[in-house]
């Protein structure tokens, strides 16, 4: 396979950036189930500790999926995703998945991820290890 | 519909199992809802692995009334690992485990971790939610 023997340390995964607007939050809202009202109605996120509406965590870990998507041909299998939510996104923002290569070898790539707001604020940070193996036995 | 409360539940409540099926008309939301302006080329005649774990939390969610009791949650972190793929339509059964559950400065912090399995008991997933169940204000 072309693209993991072609991988280097410090090679960038594929950027992809965003607009999360409440439009988006509803209809991520609607596929997914979750209607936490805190991504949803205005008047009861103003009274959390966030002060307005924000957008679902696992919205944003979605780019990070689509991007190691495309970096591994659409392949899943063998990607192991690890984040923690460090910021919250508020609707209205545009957001830019990023990540690199940090280490290679002929068993698994690992890579380090982010999700980072228009403020620079990481939404999320954590690492991706694609098994090789697994995914091109 | 009477909820579970985290505060009650031990290490190793099991959550589930669930089953359920993605159709195409749900996968199809879910890519439009997370993705561009151009089709994914990376998801045609596959549900987003992410789809999956959606449909877990959201059940979470649910059992312990988190949008009922307008409880306020932080979902501080996530881990998953993809063993299999899923095409719309397949049959998916998830079970959650509770792993671990307790309180940080009035905070209670839960780990729950999912397993997501064929109709044929082939591993699909595994993933690990980390959320915090805020204090309620009054």
């Amino acid at each position: 396979m072309a693209i993991p023997t072609s991988w280097q340390i410090g090679d960038p995964l594929p950027s992809i950036k965003r607009l999360v607007d409440q439009d988006r939050v509803n209809r991520y809202a609607r596929a997914s189930g979750d209607h936490n009202p805190i991504h949803l109605d205005a008047e009861y996120a103003a009274t959390t500790r966030f002060g307005e509406r924000v957008a679902h965590g696992m919205l944003s870990l979605a780019f990070v999926w689509e991007a190691i998507g495309i970096a591994t041909n659409g392949n899943y299998v063998g990607v192991t995703v690890k984040v923690r939510f460090t910021s919250p996104v508020v609707p209205g923002e545009v957001v830019t998945c990023q990540g690199k290569i940090t280490d290679v070898s002929d068993a698994q790539a690992k890579c380090e991820i982010q999700v980072i707001r228009p403020n620079g604020e990481a939404a999320l940070n954590g690492s991706a290890t694609i098994h090789m193996d697994t995914m091109y036995p | 519909m009477s909820h579970l409360n985290l505060a009650d539940l031990p290490i190793g409540y099991v959550f589930g199992p669930i089953e359920f099926t993605v159709s195409e008309q749900d996968a199809a939301d879910y890519i439009t809802a997370t993705g561009g302006t151009e089709p994914s080329p990376t998801l045609n005649q596959v549900v987003h692995p992410l789809q999956l774990d959606a449909v877990a939390i959201a059940n979470l969610i649910n059992a312990l009334g988190i949008v009922e009791n307008r409880i306020e949650t932080i979902h501080a972190g996530q881990q998953m690992t993809v063993t299999k793929t899923v095409a719309p339509g397949d049959t998916v059964v998830c079970t959650s485990t509770l792993k671990s559950n307790n309180m940080r400065r009035e905070s209670r912090w839960a780990t729950i971790a999912s397993h997501f399995a064929a109709a044929d008991g082939t591993t699909i997933a595994e993933t690990t939610s980390t959320l915090i169940l805020l204090p309620q204000v009054q």
